[in-house]
């Protein structure tokens, strides 16, 4: 299994819980950040499964 | 007898920006020293220099949200500041010794919400504000991380281009020149700031300014040249956990690493976030080093420093409160 990809969607899923604790202001910066953090957990098992063909 | 416990109180606020130039700032130069552009002196000069001009670049927002929106204007007093101060200054101490990357910027605030809460109870916390900070606690390394590992993909496409290894090693070494220096801005205009915060409060609490003032030029000068002297004072212990055990790094990743963690810096500064500049290159690090595999990051020292890390705002808060109970005992 591909740990980088576990640890990204980890650190998305983590940036994901804090957004509604952000101020309304601020909001979108966990919110980016929680997608780019899925857009690279996909880029990394990709990558991993390809490595592993 | 006020006026001199306020000087006193001032001249122990720069003390603590000075420990946080020796504890903080020297991770500014881990990534410089462990790939070897520049020698531990010539980057301690470099990062120093830079901290002391951030001042004509950034405002003064992260000053303005220590000062006015950790606790309740109406509880701060020099007993608290000056307990708060202990409390961070002990933390930061006992971290250092110990080569533990620990934040500063935490143990100030942990330290200023004990003493306080230690004054008037928990009623003295301005929950919005801390709530602000602590959000940061986490977003402030996973936005350096991210951001990192962004840079290092486009790296690693810019130098597959690239035929001559050796040329763009080079590249890289001058490259990182520049982003050291960026991020030593960057960690001196949110660091720093929080100094000018403490000192800011002891001035409205004692009413030698107004509660809606600005930070005045002398506390923006002070301050700046108490982290700058703290820089020059060294910190190798930090630097060596920090460049070298985390993740063995290149120029290229030197330069990835420092750039994401001053994007990271240059933006909560903007939005007037007091975040520890140690996790943010931390966070940042880590980014670099898992661009290869996870096996590359060594997670046992970043899980020392995540202890560090958890422990701290607590670990100053209760010295700061203890050191208050002294501090009314008298």
């Amino acid at each position: 299994m591909d740990r980088r990809a576990i640890f990204f969607l980890g650190a998305g899923a983590l940036s994901a819980v804090i957004i509604p604790e952000t101020d309304a202001e601020l909001r979108w910066v966990p919110t980016v950040l929680a997608a780019i953090y899925v857009v690279l957990a996909a880029a990394s098992y990709l990558d991993w499964r390809s490595g592993n063909r | 007898m006020e006026d001199l416990a306020l000087y006193a109180v001032i001249a122990i606020a720069l003390a603590f920006d000075f420990t946080n130039g020796f504890h903080d700032a020297a991770n500014s130069i881990a990534t410089v020293v462990a790939t070897r552009v520049l020698t531990p002196r010539l980057a301690v000069v470099w990062a120093a220099t830079f901290n002391f001009i951030a001042f004509l670049i950034f405002k003064t927002a992260v000053a303005s949200t220590i000062a006015k929106g950790v606790v309740t204007q109406d509880v701060l007093s020099i007993g608290v500041v000056f307990a708060g101060l202990i409390g961070a200054i002990t933390w930061n101490l006992v971290t250092y010794y110990m080569g533990l990357p620990s934040s500063s910027s935490h143990a100030l605030v942990g330290g200023i919400v004990g003493a306080a809460v230690a004054k008037s109870g928990f009623s003295a916390v301005l929950s919005d504000g801390l709530s602000k900070i602590a959000v940061f606690i986490v977003l402030a390394p996973l936005i350096g991380l991210a951001v990192a590992f962004i840079f290092m993909i486009i790296v690693l496409q810019l130098a597959a281009r690239f035929h001559n290894v050796d040329q763009l090693n080079r590249g890289f070494r001058r490259l990182q020149l520049v982003s050291a220096g960026a991020y030593s801005l960057g960690h001196g205009g949110n660091d720093a700031q929080k100094t000018m915060g403490v000192i800011l409060a002891l001035l409205i609490a004692t009413h030698k300014v107004a509660a809606t003032s600005d930070v005045p030029l002398w506390v923006v000068l002070a301050a700046h040249s108490a982290i700058a002297l703290g820089t020059l004072s060294g910190g190798w212990r930090v630097v060596h956990t920090l460049g070298t055990r985390i993740t063995k790094l290149q120029p290229s990743g030197g330069v990835a690493a420092e750039s994401a963690a001053a994007a990271t810096l240059f933006f909560v500064s903007a939005h007037g976030i007091p975040v520890s500049t140690t996790h943010t290159i931390t966070g940042a690090i880590v980014g670099v080093g898992s661009i290869q595999r996870l096996s590359a990051v060594r997670w046992g020292v970043a899980g020392r420093v995540l202890w560090a890390w958890v422990l701290t705002i607590p670990g100053a808060a209760i010295v700061s409160a203890l050191a208050y109970l002294v501090v009314r005992a008298f």
